[in-house]
This record gives C-alpha cells, structure tokens and sequence, in this order.
C-alpha cells in the first residue's frame, strides 16, 4: 500500500539570537491510509515543529532547510504559497493543543464554521450552514443547533475540542495532524475524542498523525508510532511491535517510566536532561542518557536501519537509529 | 529558605532584566538622551552666555544685552545659537537655564504621585472588600476630574502668593494630585494578579505574616510595572506643567520652558524661533522618558520572542 | 435584558460623582478666593451699586457658601446655571455658543484619528521591525511626546505664516456664513483638528500595534493559518476583532481627557470653543461660568466612559454573559 504521506529526511532549523536550534534533524517515517499514526517524545523533541514543517507554518525564526515531504504525488517542499494554500484545511488539516484558544472568541461557533467551509471548499453559505451542522453530528456533539449559536467560552473544553475537530474535517481533508489534543483535557473527556478519533478513521478512511508525549494514549488509540528524541527519530513500526519489542534503548525508558495496571513493575525515570538544540551531543542524541551506550555512539550518528520483511507491503515497515539493536537483548515489558 | 529563593531570584532577576534592557534599542536611547538633558538642565545657568531674568525679559539697565531680534543661525550669528526676541531675550540661554526647572516639576510630581498610587493600589488591592471599594470609588473621581481645567483654576487661585522653591512644590503637589488615580488602578490591578498567584497561598499556608507577604512578595513583583509607569508618569506631568505654563498660569516668577513659550506666544508670526526651540526641548525630554519607559517595559514585562 | 439596568445605573452614578466635582471646584474658590462678593467688585470696580445688589441678589451671594452651593445645585437641576458676573449674560447662553465649536472639532479630530489608526496599526504589526515599522513607531512615539500646542504652533508657522495656504486660528472668517461657507469652516478645522487628531493617533497605533502583535501569535490565528484562510480574512475579521476590545475603552477614555484638554488647543488656535472661554472665565474669577464649564465638561467625560463600556459589551461577548 501506497503511503498517504511520507517524511523523508526533514530538518527544521530555528536561527535564534542564541544559535541554530536544530528542532528537526532529518527525520523521516510514512505513514499509511486509514491509520493513527503516533509521533510520540519529551517536549523538545521535535514533535510539534514537524507538524508545523508538514504544514509549512513554521514560525519565523524557523525555517525548513532540507527533506522532502511526499504528499499525492508531490513534494510540498517544492509547491508555492498558492499551492500550499490548496492543500492546508483542504488535504491536511490541523487541530492543537489548547480548546481554550483555538477557537477565536468573538465569533459564534456557526460563523466559525461556515467560515473554515466557505474557505475550503466551492460551497455557498447556505449550503455551508447545513454542512456545518452536518460537521458538528459527526463529532458526535449532542444537540448541534444550540452549538451553532454559541460562543467557544460558553462551551467546555471537550466541547471546544469537537468543535475544532469539526473544522479542521471541514474540507474533508484526507490527513489530521492533531497535536496533543487531549493534554488539556480530563481522563473521561479525553477517551471521547480519542474515540472520536478512531471512527473518523473507520468512517473516513482518514489518516491521523497523532502527537502526544502519553504513552497510555498511543497504546489506546494508535496503530503505528515514531518516537522521536530531541530532533530525531529514535524508531517507527506498529504499535504492537514498538511495544512488545522495543528495539531503540530509548524506547524501552519510555515504556519503564510509564506506571502499569497489570504488571508491578520497578519505575525507572531516564536519568539526564534533554540536550541542548544548539549544541547537541556529538553522535547518537541520546548516548549521555543511554545505558548501553559504547564508544561508537558519541562519535557516529546512527543511520536508518530498516527492520524485518520488506517485501510484504501490507505490513508497516519497521525502521530503527541505533547502532547496537542487534546486541542489545532489551527487557520486554 | 523561602525568602534565601526569593532573594537570590530578585537578584538575577535584576541581572536578566538589564541584560534585556541593554538590547532594547529605545530604551537605550531613552536613557541617553535623558542623561544628555539632566546633565545640560544641570550646568546650564553656569554656561548660558547671557542673563535671563525672569520676572522681566526686557533687560533694561544690563550690560550684556544680546542684539534684539535676531534669526538663529541659519540666517545670522552662531553666537546666538537659537536666536534673540524682540523682547532682548537669548532664546538659547533661556532654555539652558528654565530646563532644570521642568525636570525638577516633572520628576517631583511623577514620583509624588506614584507613592500615592502605590499606596492605595497595594492597600486596596492587598485588603480588598470594603477598603478596596471604599478606595476605588476615591480613585474613580480623581480620575473622571477634569484635571487640567482644574490645575488652571488652582494656579490661578495660589501660584501668585508663592515664591521660588515653593512655587516649584506647589507644581510638584498639585499636578501629582492629578496623576496618581489612574496608576493606582493599574496597580492594584497588578496587586490582584500577583495575589492570586500559587506561592502566595504557599506563604500564607506557611503563616507568614500580613506586612512580610505584602513587603517580601508582592512588592517586588508590583515593582516592574511600578518603575514603568513612573517612567511615563514623568513624561504626561512634564507635558501638564508646560501647558499649564503656556496658558499663562505659571507663577510668573520662576521661569520655565512653557513660560517663555507663553510670553512669546503673541509674536510668533515674527520670531517663531522662540517657539521653536524651547518647545523641541520639551519634545526631547519627554520623548526620552516615553522612550526610557519603552525600554523598561521591555526589559521587565518581557512579551513573546519579537 | 439586564444591559439596560446596567446602564441606568451608570448613569445614576454620574449624579454624585457631578456633585462631588462642583462641591469641591466650588468651595476650593472661596477658600482660596474669599468673598464672592469682593470677586465681583475686584472684576468690576465700576460696576454700579443697583447691578451689583441685583447681582448679590440673583446669584445668593451673601449666604453661606454651603447655601450658596446647594442654591446653586438647585438652579442647575432646573438649567438654570446663573449669570457671568463679567458679562451679565445668563451662562447657558454663553456656554451653548461655545459648546458646539468644541464638539464638532472633538468629533472630528476623532474621526480621523480612529479612522488612521486601523490601517496605521495594521501596516506596523504585519511589517514588524522593518523600515515603516520602525517610521511608525518613531512618529507614534514623537507624538505623545510632543507638546500639543507646540505642534499646532509650528504647523500654523508652517500653513499659515509661511506657506500662507491654511488660516492662523478661529473657527471661520469674519464673513462667513454657514453653511455657505463651508469650505471657509473646513480649512479652519483643518490645522486644529489635525493636531488633536496626531496626538490620539500616536496613542492609538502604538496601543492597537502592540495588541495586534500579541495577537497574531495566538493559536487561533495559528490554526486559521494551518487551514488556509487568506491573510485578509485572519488580519481584518479575526485579528483586528480581538486587538481592538481594549483600544475602545482606550478610545474613550482618550476622548474624555481630549475634551478636557481644549483649553490648550483653543487657546493656540483662538478657538471660540469651551476650553478658550474656560481660559478667560478663569482669569476673571468668572465663578458661573466656570462651574458651568467644570459641571459640562464632566458630565461629558462621563457620559463617553459609560457610552465606551457599553460599546464593549457589545463588542466583546465574553463580557455579555453576566
């Protein structure tokens, strides 16, 4: 199966007054039709400005200095400003973090959508009115016209999120980036939208890619992951795989650091901080945190590895960066 | 404990502030221009190079009498940097000796209505209920007072009476009177804010007393904004004085920069260079307490990256 | 709904605020000045005994001041704010001739001030830190530092001695006649209200492009941009909306200083308005005429912050819930 977006070697610099942040330092993963992809890591690691580069909304003073991101055929690094214009809300769509600011607070929620529509799509208000209200069954919000009349601080943050939800499916785009979209959220609130989640993607066939630091999120809710480490890809496969049999010593702290219901288990925090984008650690990023680290990983930055049978392609391809996954025999969890 | 970690933060605090400070480009010129102004407002009685007398701009009976009537340098003589009046005056020295006499009102009333500010913001803000109603309703009439009609209205009643220092306190104190309510709103806004703030409750959990909060913690977080408004204070006091001045309703016996504007004010359509150059003095103080007020803003309430 | 109870109340607010304003301006005169009586004769050496007892008389000024200031209140509850003691005119003549010079001049200097300063602000926050950024904030900052009759002085030195194209002050020529003349009022408006009109613009845009910066980077300007929307859209629907919630209230309250400050640029401009008359009236001691202006003036002031508030009710609906 054709991916419906691919990510090849992306690298996002930010050229502050402080020095280049390298926020993306190729990264690469695919991700496949009707899925929930994960991005998953610390904050800092990358997760969010990889979002923006796929967008390209990267905020000035960052700017996207190689890759390419193959989208329908085309790289969207190479389309003009025009041409990106067609492809945000319409092909790609994007949802954030906080409910409380996403939607502008002086305009109704109807005024909001017919306007996200009108500015998506050929079709005139009228027929904008009705597709709003249509939007707003789809993400299941209950008694949709008084919806409509209201303003987003009357509505609760879960409310908010459905809302933003519907506007971002307002140009029946076929990807969903959402970014940390339940972070704000409490625990009952945040199994609706991830709920939600899963049947847009039955329903619609839509690809996510969801961004979240939540392990329980992406076990709950993913089909594939990439986790990410201060500007890189650490690994990618499906969830299963990523979690039963983690190849990359970063993942494996994840997974330890993360309290379990059905398993006593030690909890181990990763020991370090997050390096420093402006000067990172030489070789492997995460070699000063890493237990089975030798001398190799501080000098050479390890490559792609890819991982299992490549020529079945119904399966997703498993792909990892660490020089030793061979050796190391990794707890399994 | 708490106070060691509140100290040391106040103290890099500081340094970051004045490292930001040092980037903010109208800050920095604010800064010098203001330096500049003190620096000249200070020597200048000693180096103007003719007499002023306030009381009587036609120098009869002096030796050193400027030519009347002269154009400044453009047209005429570099001795006379800013030109002469008909009246006799040297325009430059009248501005090198009235300077000190706006910054001095200027300041004094900022900083006069400031303490008042402070007081009642921190009071209401800090006690609220019926000391902050009782306070606020005080405040909002001195601020929908209509200031200026009545400091023309005080000066004509008092300001003949008075003579030197205290003509400059009777300035300071009236126009400070009229500067302080719409400051203390702002900072008992400001009171509010840090007040809800988490370590706050922390302090009061851990009984510190009323004055200790008040003192030890909110003040220092009220202060940024303190030092920024006083900055700007400065700046409208200073534009108050000079058209209190310019009305006509200085004292008539010390001399400032709106005085001479307002004895020259009839003949301005022959010698507008005496409006000229004291009132782009004026515009040059001011601006460099606008422009101080800038920086400070920037270096002490930092926005998101520019 | 309850806006209305809201508003009523406001405005019931004004009359003890109104009160408080003339009680002090008028006990801070006879504290300072003394008799009313000794003002009168100090105005007017000359002024003939029987005028002088009819005045005493009409105006109560030989009762005890507190009297003399409720009698005063009372007459003005039936519009009647007394006579000038210079003139003998009844004040509500005098103050209606020169009341509308002020407020047209006051309204059209905010006209175009408000009017600027939208596509002004908008220019500066989508250019931050570039070249006409930085003029805009220069000039912004230059006109709130800049002595407002020393502008009008200069521009009249410029216009009108120099250039010889635009009158030295007054409201109109000798001759004119309205509304005929227009173009005779129009140029005479032109310097005063221009002058008024920079100072409040340098308010404004230096406000309105500080909001209007914070604001773009917010989130939902953010996602309007990851959908797409074009620049027009988020700038002018969404942008603008949300900046210019505080600006309103600023507008207001600049309004209220602004009429409060007319005695300076009348004066600079001969401006037959309230301030020029407010100027002379003070000189004189010219008690009537004086609390007239000072209780007009207040009420004006007043009645734009309750006006600007309601506005914002209307404008922001975040507030309109309660």
């Amino acid at each position: 199966m054709e991916p419906t977006l691919q990510v090849e070697s992306l690298r996002t610099y930010f050229y502050t007054e402080a020095g280049v942040v390298k926020a993306v330092d190729d990264v690469s993963f695919s991700v496949r039709p009707s899925t929930i992809h994960a991005l998953v890591g610390e904050s800092g690691s990358g997760k969010t400005v990889t979002a923006q580069s796929i967008l390209r909304i990267v905020p000035k003073p960052g700017r996207i200095v190689g890759g390419r991101i193959v989208f329908e055929g085309r790289n969207l690094l190479d389309l003009d400003e025009r041409q990106m214009r067609m492809v945000r809300g319409r092909r790609i769509s994007l949802i954030q973090q906080d409910p409380t600011a996403t939607l502008d607070p002086m305009f109704t929620i109807q005024d909001q959508l017919v306007e996200a529509i009108m500015v998506t799509t050929e079709l005139d208000r009228e027929q904008a009115k009705k597709k709003a209200r249509k939007l707003l069954e789809d993400v299941k919000i209950p008694g949709p016209e008084n919806v409509l009349k209201s303003y987003p601080h009357q509505l609760s943050g879960g409310m908010r999120q459905r809302v933003a939800i519907a506007r971002a499916l307002a140009g029946n785009p076929k990807v969903l980036i959402a970014d940390e979209p339940t972070t704000a959220l409490d625990v009952t609130i945040q199994a609706q939208i991830l709920e939600l989640m899963r049947s847009l993607r039955d329903e619609y066939g839509l690809s996510i890619i969801l961004i979240t630091h939540d392990l329980g999120i992406v076990a709950q809710v993913a089909d594939e992951v990439t986790v990410m480490y201060a500007g890189k890809v650490c690994e990618s496969g499906s969830v299963d795989d990523i979690f039963h049999s983690p190849l990359h010593p970063y993942t494996q702290a994840l997974l330890l650091s993360v309290p379990r219901v059905d398993k006593r288990i030690k909890l181990r925090a990763i020991p370090g901080n997050i390096p420093d984008l402006v000067q990172p650690p030489q070789g492997c990023r995460f070699h000063p945190r890493c237990p089975y680290a030798v001398e190799r990983c501080s000098q050479e930055e390890p490559g792609l590895e890819k991982v299992g049978s490549q020529a079945d392609h119904t399966l997703p391809s498993r792909s990892v960066y660490c020089h030793r996954f061979r050796e190391i025999k990794l707890e399994v969890v | 404990m708490v106070t060691e970690t509140v100290r040391r933060k106040s103290a890099s605090q500081f340094a970051v502030a004045l490292r930001r400070f040092r980037k903010s480009k109208a800050g920095l010129v604010g800064l010098g221009m203001l330096v500049f102004m003190c620096v000249l407002a200070a020597i200048g009685p000693r180096i103007a190079p003719y007499n002023v007398n306030s009381n009587n701009l036609l120098l009869q009976g002096d030796t050193d009498i400027p030519p009347t009537w002269l154009k400044p340098p453009l047209f005429h003589d570099w001795a006379f940097p800013f030109g002469t009046t008909v009246g006799g005056l040297d325009v430059f020295s009248g501005v090198l000796v009235s300077l000190h006499v706006d910054i001095i009102i200027g300041v004094g009333a900022a900083l006069f209505a400031m303490a008042l500010a402070i007081l009642v913001g921190l009071v209401s803000g800090f006690y609220g209920r019926v000391v902050d109603t009782v306070l606020m309703r005080v405040t909002e009439l001195f601020i929908v007072f209509p200031a200026l009609l009545f400091l023309l209205l005080l000066s004509r009643l008092l300001a003949g009476r008075l003579s030197g220092v205290e003509t400059l306190l009777f300035y300071i104190i009236i126009i400070g009177v009229f500067s302080w309510a719409t400051n203390a709103r702002l900072i008992r806004g400001e009171v509010l804010r840090v007040k809800s703030l988490e370590f706050i409750e922390s302090e009061k959990a851990l009984g510190a007393s009323t004055t200790r909060i008040v003192f030890r913690h909110i003040l220092p977080n009220v202060l940024a904004q303190v030092v920024v408004l006083t900055s700007f204070t400065v700046a409208t006091s200073i534009l108050t004085e000079v058209a209190l001045f310019f009305l006509g309703f200085g004292s008539g016996n010390i001399l400032s920069l709106g005085e001479i504007m307002y004895l020259n004010f009839p003949y301005m359509d022959v010698e507008w260079w005496a409006e000229l150059f004291p009132g782009l003095s004026v515009v040059i103080l001011v601006l460099a307490f606008n422009l101080l007020g800038d920086g400070l803003s920037d270096a002490l309430n930092p926005k998101l990256r520019e | 709904m309850n806006i209305w109870g809201y508003v009523i109340r406001r405005l019931l607010y004004i009359v003890p605020m109104v009160i408080g304003i003339t009680a002090i301006t008028f006990f801070t005169v006879f504290a300072a000045a003394g008799n009313p009586v000794a003002i009168v004769e100090a105005n007017d050496p000359e002024l003939p005994q029987a005028t002088l007892n009819a005045l005493i008389n009409y105006l109560q000024l030989n009762r005890p001041p507190a009297i003399q200031y409720l009698n005063w209140l009372w007459n003005v509850v039936h519009l009647n704010f007394g006579v000038s003691i210079q003139s003998g005119r009844p004040v509500s003549d005098i103050i209606w001739s020169w009341a509308w010079t002020t407020i047209y001049l006051q309204l059209a200097a905010l006209a175009v001030s408000v009017a600027l300063a939208i596509p002004i602000s908008v220019y500066a926050a989508k250019r931050r830190n570039s070249l006409g950024d930085f003029v805009i904030t220069g000039v912004s900052v230059f006109g709130i530092s800049a002595p407002v009759f020393w502008v009008g002085e200069m521009l009249i030195i410029l216009f009108a001695y120099d250039l010889g194209i635009l009158p030295a002050g007054g409201a109109h020529s000798l001759n004119a006649v309205w509304p005929w003349s227009l173009g005779d009022y129009l140029a005479h408006l032109v310097l005063p209200a221009a002058v008024i009109a920079y100072f409040n613009l340098g308010l404004y845009v230096r406000l309105l492009r500080s909001r209007l910066v914070e604001i773009m980077q917010s989130d939902y300007i953010m996602a309007l941009k990851a959908m797409g929307t074009p620049e027009r859209i988020t700038v002018y629907k969404h942008a603008l909306r949300n900046a210019i919630t505080p600006v309103v209230t600023f507008v207001g309250l600049a309004l209220g200083t602004s009429i409060a400050g007319a005695p300076v640029t009348e004066t600079t401009f001969s401006w037959p308005g309230l301030g020029y008359e407010f100027v002379r009236a003070i000189t004189n001691l010219d008690f009537p005429v004086i609390l007239a202006i000072v209780f007009l003036i207040s009420v004006m002031t007043m009645v734009s912050n309750i006006a600007v508030d309601i506005l914002y009710v209307y404008i922001d609906p975040r507030v309109r819930v309660s």
